[in-house]
């Protein structure tokens, strides 16, 4: 590896470079965002070592020399799992392995075994980080000993060093080739519309001269330690090209909304457990209204993440798995929210925080190194994802309000009192879920020109339709009572999940886009464990009703 | 018990709820095994098999398919509907849900018999006329370009003897997929193609569409039954076999269309300075007589002429020329489920105000 002088420079402060703009993915993002990416796809982690993102990144860059010897690739490949690697030891793996991962290029991903999907994801990798350990060498100065020119290098060391640095020059410029990730360096072309180049594309063509000076004096800067220069050249860039949303995707990856939400739904949890065993009146309304309050915070913390994404992405918050978790997040946790407020009783805070936890969880299994990537073509119409997906995803929180509330009734024993809620929510349930699914066919009629494919996603979303519209008339037509109502508007919970979640295991249909593997587990999981506690509720109800003498089961 | 009581009480068996209670679950079985063996048989053939049948046969054991199940519902929620509501302002809500479920239901019967669907395939600067059908296939018999016979591949069958002007076609195999190998032996005086490969059928394709239909077949005179040779066709396939001046074309069925389509250009606009594609877009000019006019399709933008409908599907831009495929649907129930959607909306928003009115009062 040729690279400049390995002096780092950690003390550098990055909050101004962080805000830098760069074309990713088809996307305009900060450093920050960039940084992240890439360091949560290498190591699994947004920190390595001491280093935030930002600060790996600008080593990675501008000293590729310590750089390489930073261990940063975790692996689960064969004897390699459990540790970390640098890029030297990777290259080393990478060289041994050249042959099989030769033919595992060739055969499809759905057909590969873990060990060679992970195989190839370390080789991706690893071409990846040379990437970016070259992208900025063109700006670098060179690592000659003397004063760093040519002149005094070859003075010293004698003329016939000069094949090695013509050696040098060509390796460096090899490196340069195809060199493109860092597409840092806005360029506007004869058609007045801007578009990013890398360093090295930049220095191989005419491109935005002011801007690639720049970005040199910074990077001279980083390798002296000068901070006021630093920051002057990035404020100069930032004359040159000025995008505000830059400043809030850096505020929005720093807030961890989610985690905060989280930590309120906490202390909500905690709050109304306390506030159901107090003794006094007075301590169990303020223990209630702080637990609100709580639940509140968690909400709005919610609402800012998902405001700030419809912000940054132009796009309503449902294009992907990931987001419409969050959002059916976002619609239990107000739907519990506002029946607490209306009812002024506990069971909506604790089911809220749980509820919201739940989902937040669930929702890091599907985060990706990238959460906000962008669609595919047919999802990228934001009239349908606002009418048919927003409505659907309505649908999925109101169904699990409902089937939670159910959990509850069985569980306290107060399927007969609670049957008006559970029945109302069932109503809303149903309007959300038959409205987003026929839009869902509108939409479909629109795309693919048919209303009707029995697509498994369609079918998904209408198997919950179904299950509602039989409930609630079996329920008036009393051949269901009020507990085995109860019961079946518990076991939504399920129907939901496998029309939200299962039906992209099958890999088959249209919905290729919603395509998703490796949490088959998972689900069977979750339906056994949800089986065998709605089993358990009902049964222990039917129990202490026996006991009781008296018939629950009216209509 | 007279006419009237009896008419009476069946329309209230019909109209009772038990007909929900039983025949939604199994519905629900349905669309579990009409979705979970797509895995296995593929869209077309799950869906056939459970949910667009009669009879849906789980083993030997037969059963009510999906066609029979929506019915029975349709009647029942007919009868209910119209003769035995109640009529009144509380219950509203109620009816307006109703009657838009019927209607979609009823969208969807028109939709089954009316709808022609199918594909074109269109270079960059050619138009086309019409469209071809993704299941239908036919044999045409064709003498200087026009088609002088035409039969169904689903008539085609082992052993069947066809007369087409004076040739009689024994046919001695038919296969839905297939896959050609070197010849056995099987067969004499191997003509065309044939005298090269031989076909073999092959399990068919989960995706309907992606099987290579074929067929074998051997020809004599009608006049004198000399022998003309074994002859084999198969789909699209650029040279066809030309028997006394006939040619024999297996292909799929066509339907013509009142107008033609011209692909002008074919873009596949990605994200920037990325592969990931943001659009599909097709620019077009419509030709109906002495008339033209640009036109675009893109992806959620179709073009709507003459009650056709044409959709961006796929596209081809392996080759120097690009080739665009629109999907062609003609659907005279289209609009059901629009008119539908707005009186279900209406009728649960309105049964749920009443129902949160009368939990104030």
């Amino acid at each position: 590896m040729l690279c400049p002088p390995a002096k780092a420079s950690e003390n550098i402060d990055l909050s101004k470079w962080k805000t830098l703009p760069i074309l990713h993915e088809g996307r305009i993002k900060p450093l920050d965002s960039f940084a992240k990416i890439y360091l949560k796809t290498f190591s699994g982690n947004e920190k390595i070592d001491n280093l935030n993102a930002n600060q790996w990144l600008a080593e990675t860059i501008f000293t590729p020399d310590i750089a390489v010897k930073r261990p940063v690739h975790f692996s689960r490949y064969k004897n390699l799992k459990g540790e970390k690697y640098t890029h030297q030891e990777l290259a080393k793996i990478i060289f041994q392995e050249q042959e099989a991962i030769t033919k595992l290029l060739e055969i499809p991903m759905n057909q590969q075994t873990s060990e060679q999907e992970e195989l190839v994801r370390l080789y991706e990798n690893f071409i990846l980080h040379s990437q970016l350990l070259r992208s900025m060498t063109a700006l670098l100065p060179l690592d000659l000993e003397g004063d760093g020119t040519i002149r005094n290098y070859l003075y010293y060391t004698g003329k016939d060093n000069a094949e090695t640095i013509e050696e040098k020059l060509s390796l460096i410029k090899k490196g340069g080739e195809n060199n493109v990730l860092l597409r840092i360096v806005p360029t506007q072309d004869k058609t007045a519309s801007i578009s990013w180049k890398s360093p090295w594309e930049s220095v191989s063509k005419t491109t935005n001269t002011a801007y690639i000076n720049s970005l040199q004096q910074i990077a001279a800067a980083y390798l002296a330690g000068n901070q006021n220069i630093f920051d002057q050249k990035i404020s100069k860039l930032k004359n040159l090209y000025h995008n505000p949303k830059l400043k809030i995707e850096v505020v929005y990856n720093q807030l961890s909304l989610l985690k905060i939400s989280s930590l309120f739904f906490i202390l909500t949890f905690f709050l109304a457990s306390f506030s159901n065993f107090t003794r006094t009146k007075k301590r169990e309304r303020i223990l209630h209204k702080l637990s609100l309050s709580c639940l509140g915070i968690g909400l709005i913390s919610l609402i800012i993440h998902t405001a700030l994404r419809i912000y940054l992405l132009d796009r309503p918050p449902v294009g992907t798995l990931y987001e419409s978790i969050i959002f059916v997040a976002l619609v239990c946790v107000a739907g519990f929210w506002f029946l607490t407020y209306r009812q002024k009783e506990n069971t909506g805070l604790l089911l809220g925080s749980i509820s919201g936890l739940l989902l937040l969880t669930t929702s890091q299994a599907f985060v990706g190194a990238d959460t906000m990537s962008t669609l595919v073509a047919v999802l990228n119409t934001n009239f349908w994802l606002t009418t048919h997906v927003l409505c659907i995803s309505i649908g999925y929180g109101l169904c699990l309000i409902t089937s939670l509330i159910a959990h509850y009734a069985l569980a306290v024993c107060k399927p007969y009192d609670m049957i008006r809620t559970i029945k109302t929510m069932a109503i809303f349930s149903l309007l959300f879920t038959t409205i987003g699914t026929i839009l869902g066919g509108l939409w479909a009629d629109q795309s693919w020109g048919r209303f009707w494919g029995w697509d498994p996603k369609e079918n998904g979303a209408l198997l919950i339709v179904l299950w509602l519209i039989w409930l609630l008339h079996s329920h008036i037509s009393k051949h269901l009572d009020r507990t085995t109502f109860t019961i079946g508007a518990a076991f939504l919970s399920i129907i939901v999940v496998l029309a939200w979640f299962g039906v992209n295991l099958l890999n088959v249909g249209l919905h290729s886009y919603g395509f998703i593997s490796g949490i088959a587990w998972g689900i069977a999981i979750f339906c056994l464990v949800e089986t065998m506690l709605i089993t358990a509720l009902s049964w222990r109800y039917y129990k202490k009703s026996k006991n009781n003498g008296a018939s629950q089961g009216g209509t | 018990m007279d006419l009237a009581q009896k008419t009476n009480k069946l329309g209230q068996w019909l109209a009772s709820a038990h007909i929900v209670f039983w025949t939604m679950p199994w519905l629900m079985i349905l669309v579990v095994l009409g979705t979970v063996t797509q895995k296995e048989l593929g869209l077309y053939v799950a869906t056939e098999k459970y949910l667009n049948s009669i009879i849906a046969w789980i083993g030997p054991i037969p059963t009510p398919g999906g066609i029979t199940i929506i019915t029975i519902i349709f009647i029942s929620l007919s009868v209910k509907f119209i003769f035995y509501s109640g009529w009144s302002w509380k219950k509203s809500g109620i009816h307006l849900s109703h009657l838009g479920v019927l209607l979609l239901l009823l969208g969807g019967l028109v939709t089954s018999f009316t709808t022609r669907e199918g594909f074109m395939i269109i270079p960059e600067g050619q138009s086309l006329r019409q469209f071809a059908d993704y299941q239908d296939k036919v044999v045409n018999f064709s003498k200087d370009n026009a088609i002088i016979q035409q039969i169904s591949f689903d008539q085609i069958k082992k052993d069947k003897i066809i007369k087409a002007d004076d040739m009689m076609i024994k046919i001695m195999d038919v296969c839905h997929n297939c896959e050609a190998q070197a010849p056995s032996g099987k067969y004499d005086d191997l003509q065309g193609l044939a005298a090269n490969m031989e076909l073999f059928s092959v399990p068919n394709e989960k995706n309907i569409e992606a099987n290579f239909s074929g067929v074998t077949f051997a020809i004599t005179k009608a006049k004198d039954e000399t022998a003309l040779g074994t002859y084999i066709i198969m789909e699209d396939i650029p040279k066809n076999p030309i028997v006394d001046d006939i040619e024999i074309i297996l292909t799929r069925s066509k339907t013509a269309l009142p107008f033609a389509i011209q692909l002008n250009d074919f873009e596949k606009i990605n994200y920037p300075q990325t592969q990931k594609a943001r659009e599909y877009q097709s620019t077009l000019t419509v030709l109906d007589g002495d008339l033209s006019w640009p036109a675009q399709i893109s992806m959620n933008k179709p073009l709507r002429y003459k009650g056709y409908t044409f959709y961006q599907s796929s596209f081809d831009q392996t080759n120097d020329v690009e080739i665009t495929v629109l999907n062609v649907v003609k659907n005279e129930g289209r609009y059901f489920p629009y008119i539908s959607t707005f009186i279900i909306f209406f009728g649960l928003v309105l049964h749920l105000f009443m129902r949160l009115r009368g939990a104030k009062k």
